[in-house]
């Protein structure tokens, strides 16, 4: 006989963001958030920009993701490969990452070294087209090639950029790879790489967020201090306006043949953007059918035997959203899962999820978001993307809050609505040479 | 002049950009010593760190699979490994989930050769249930025979089916398994018949010889007292667990000699290249001077082997690796995976910087780097509950204090650079064994290795996976 459950009740102790953060906008627009913690000597530096391979125009494909590479290659006072040696040298580490919608460069170090770091981000920020090379520019292209080879490499490398191909309309911001296309990336020219690095990366597309061991007014002074000779570039271009919601996607069915054993289905069905009042929802939904032991799916596939793995997950984006299912069997035949899966999501509707399923779900998202943000890393990361999504520093609370209010028929409602079978997209991830695809599937092609 | 104009920007009021601003070399921070007092008869470190917000309580054995079976991690071990924590006497697998979701808590056992433990962290407001749910878990389980079945499948199907595809899986394999001979405790070669028939009555069995008279301890970290943190020991162990020491250390490293393994997949535009060698074990006299030679080879973006093969050659997205300091050896790995028809200039590469270091030593601001890079990893010590006990239990596998582990860090700063080239020209010189593990096309790396004039055992997939070879 298991113990009552105990729920984990979101209250204030809870909240990620726990101590107030303080916004300023320079005068050249961008946006300076600070957040205290006195923990460790260490601060957390993470700058955004709202630029991700969605803001890519054909025959300019990977470009975002190519800067994740080239800005750290020099800019106008910190010669090539100075701007590791020395932020090391500092005590610092650093990385950076794209995704369709944003590119963010983060790193820590300690305290003392603040100055450091804002030279070198104001530095690249201002002028980084000074230090650019057209060696560097051939070294990095070359690297991001081999990035990519690596990934398409292993078994089920190359599937996400595949299932993008043909989840999105043709042309869809979302529907090419972030990490680019061979032809694309082989042919970025210094010319064009400056162009795009001139249209997108200015102070007013950009949100800086600073945690850790830091008094605002001070580290405000700081950055004010170093950014203050980057030109105000004025606006970033427009970026693409959501379409229509859902996004009007063909009923496509892809096939890939890969070096694996067993054969995958991905399912993807057009939902919603972020903000729109079913995110949170399909959320919990993407909880009660997949966590482990008890939850839906997993147990209809994964604990059954039928399959070997099963996933899903929502994906709300800026401008458009979908859900996302996958299964793998190297013996249960596609349409055998494919059918699996339909009767689960139609199960959502004859039995709906009952309290302590919801509540399973609703604390295990919450629990996520807490482990999130124990570090300065995650906290800093957090803030800025609420920035992005919401235009403030703290929206973590209220996306808790819509969690918490989702009900059983939110789920049902948005199962019914959003996982329709004749709106996905199915993609067939097969051995090679096995004919074991989902019927009228066309192979898909990545460039 | 230069002087002169960071003076005139400066009262301007505009950012000198002549240079980078100076940095205070860092301080390594004192981090209190954690409270070690005794429950029960057992062991409990506890320490507070404030502004916390999760409590990590974790219970330690030990005891591992080869303090059990000396010949190797056998499949019922693993298996507890796998297993241990699916469900209790009292809660199934299911009931088991939605509770530890409902706490908000992460919770796991886990077997590895030489420690065994149970672990759980919850939110502060919950450290009570979850030490509760730690005990249980620990003291208590049943491993059912569902999750059992299907660990089963999974490892068989990994070790038949999904690992030969891998070329990263095969690679890692390929290194282990050469190093390693099969008598050797760590080189145990898996039995996928052994995995498929093995019977559940095998894993209860290696489980009740691992917490009978095991030597235990516990750390509890979070926001809380010393009161509060051995009140929640004490549920924890649920008078369970005695005061000990654990075994003596596994024997040292049995490879010798240079060879290269290659592993043919055939059509494969890529190879991936691993590389091992020895190491200093914790006592040995040079370890703090190998490790700083490590870093400035693999520790960092610009470190000289990656910015030889990425920075210079664009050969790769990036080389990995370093030297991991074991209680009486270490070992000095690398991977890196490049075009096939790099292999053979990579390889050169490696052994060229490994033969620089091991003449030259590295310079002295590279040794600088790396002492203010290990500083920076000390003071990240207390960014969360999960990097405080991870701190905290590193003392405790050395057997050390905090303020000596601390002193390690003098101990960097003083290395010379002629102690680096010593330590390197002993471990890494060009007399030191050194495996080579390159899996790709055979018609593409074939022809490389004759060039450069090496012998090469060429295996398969399969045999790598399995290490039958």
């Amino acid at each position: 006989m298991a113990p009552s459950a105990v729920h984990l009740r979101y209250s204030r102790e809870m909240s990620p963001i726990d101590v107030p953060a303080e916004v300023r906008v320079l005068d050249d627009g961008l946006v300076v958030i600070v957040v205290e913690d006195h923990r460790t000597d260490r601060v957390a530096l993470h700058l955004q920009f709202g630029v991700g391979s969605r803001d890519e125009q054909p025959g300019e494909y990977g470009c975002a993701h190519l800067f994740e590479h080239l800005m750290f290659e020099g800019s106008a006072h910190v010669p090539e490969n100075a701007f590791d040696d020395w932020l090391t040298a500092g005590g610092g580490d650093n990385n950076a990452w794209t995704s369709e919608d944003g590119t963010a460069y983060h790193m820590t170090f300690p305290v003392g070294a603040l100055d450091l770091a804002l030279f070198l981000e104001s530095d690249r920020l201002g002028a980084l087209d000074a230090g650019l090379t057209e060696g560097a520019i051939a070294n990095q292209k070359d690297v991001v090639l081999q990035e990519r080879e690596e990934g398409y490499g292993e078994p089920n490398g190359r599937d996400y950029d595949a299932l993008d191909r043909i989840a999105w309309p043709d042309g869809h911001p979302y529907a090419h790879p972030v990490i680019g296309t061979v032809a694309d990336v082989r042919g970025f020219t210094r010319e064009a790489v400056v162009g795009f690095w001139r249209a997108h990366y200015r102070p007013r597309n950009a949100v800086l967020v600073l945690v850790g061991d830091l008094k605002p007014a001070e580290a405000f002074d700081r950055v004010a201090h170093w950014f203050s000779d980057v030109p105000d570039a004025g606006p970033a271009p427009v970026r693409a306006a959501a379409p229509p919601t859902p996004v009007a996607v063909p009923a496509r069915r892809g096939v890939i043949e890969d070096d694996v054993t067993e054969r995958t289905v991905y399912l993807s069905y057009p939902t919603v953007p972020m903000g729109h009042p079913d995110e949170a929802a399909l959320e919990v939904l993407s909880w009660v059918l997949v966590n482990g032991r008890g939850t839906r799916l997993d147990e209809r596939l994964y604990y059954s035997d039928l399959a070997t793995s099963d996933e899903a997950w929502s994906d709300p984006r800026p401008i458009a959203g979908r859900f996302l299912i996958s299964a793998s069997s190297p013996k249960t035949k596609l349409p055998r899962l494919v059918a699996a899966v339909d009767d689960e999501l139609a199960r959502i509707s004859r039995d709906p999820p009952s309290p302590a399923e919801l509540e399973r779900a609703k604390d295990a998202i919450r629990s996520m978001v807490l482990d999130y943000a124990e570090g300065p890393e995650g906290r800093a990361e957090l803030v800025a993307e609420c920035w992005f999504r919401d235009g403030r520093p703290d929206c973590v609370d209220a996306q808790m809050a819509k969690i918490a209010a989702v009900t059983a028929e939110d789920v049902v409602r948005v199962t019914e609505t959003w996982l329709v079978p004749e709106r996905r997209t199915a993609l067939s991830v097969v051995p090679r040479g096995d004919r074991g695809a989902l019927r009228d599937s066309a192979t898909v092609v990545l460039p | 002049m230069i002087v002169l104009l960071a003076v005139l920007l400066a009262v301007a009021g505009e950012p000198d950009r002549s240079g980078p601003p100076p940095v205070a070399p860092p301080v390594a921070m004192v981090h209190p010593e954690p409270v070690v007092g005794v429950v029960d008869g057992v062991r409990v470190w506890s320490m507070q760190v404030v502004g916390a917000r999760k409590v990590a309580i974790h219970l330690r054995f030990e005891r591992g699979g080869l303090d059990l079976d000396p010949s190797g991690d056998p499949p019922a071990l693993q298996a507890l490994d796998a297993l241990w924590g699916s469900a209790t006497e009292q809660t199934d697998a299911i009931a088991l989930a939605e509770r530890v979701d409902d706490l908000g808590a992460d919770l796991g056992g886990y077997v590895s050769a030489r420690v065994a433990g149970m672990d759980v962290s919850v939110p502060r407001a919950h450290a009570d249930e979850g030490a509760a749910l730690l005990a249980e878990v620990a003291w208590t389980p049943v491993f059912p025979s569902d999750e059992h079945r299907l660990n089963r499948r999974d490892q068989a199907d990994w070790y038949l089916r999904d690992g030969p595809m891998s070329p990263g899986a095969v690679a890692g394999s390929a290194l282990a398994y050469a190093w390693y001979p099969p008598d050797h405790p760590s080189g145990r070669r898996p039995d996928p018949r052994a995995w498929r028939r093995l019977p559940l009555r095998d894993v209860r069995e290696a489980y009740e010889a691992l917490i009978t008279d095991i030597p235990a301890e516990v750390f509890v970290v979070g926001d809380i007292d010393r009161a509060r943190a051995e009140a929640l020991a004490r549920v924890a162990l649920a008078g369970h667990g005695r005061d000990g020491e654990r075994g003596p250390p596994a024997s040292p490293v049995a490879h010798t000699g240079t060879s290269i393994v290659a592993v043919d997949m055939p059509g494969k535009d890529l190879a991936s290249v691993r590389m091992r060698m020895p190491g200093p074990g914790r006592a040995a006299p040079d370890v703090l001077a190998a490790e700083v030679a490590s870093y400035a080879l693999t520790g960092h973006f610009l470190a000289r082997l990656n910015r030889n093969l990425r920075e210079e050659k664009g050969y790769t997205y990036g080389l990995w690796g370093g030297l991991s300091v074991g209680e009486r050896s270490g070992l000095f790995d690398l991977g890196v995976d490049v075009k096939a028809g790099n292999v053979g200039d990579t390889l050169r590469e490696i052994d060229r910087e490994l033969a620089r270091v091991a003449t030259e030593g590295v310079r002295a601001d590279e040794v600088d780097l790396a002492w203010r890079s290990f500083v920076g990893n000390w003071n990240q010590w207390f960014l969360n509950t999960d990097s405080a006990i991870g701190g905290y239990e590193r003392a405790w596998w050395r057997r050390v204090s905090v303020a000596e582990l601390r002193g390690d860090l003098d101990g960097y700063r003083a290395v010379t650079p002629e102690a680096t080239r010593d330590a390197a020209a002993r471990w890494w010189g060009a007399d030191a064994p050194r495996l080579w593990v390159v899996v790709g096309d055979r018609a593409v790396l074939g022809p490389q290795f004759d060039a450069l004039g090496v012998e090469v055992r060429w295996i398969t997939p399969e045999d790598a996976i399995l290490g039958a070879f």
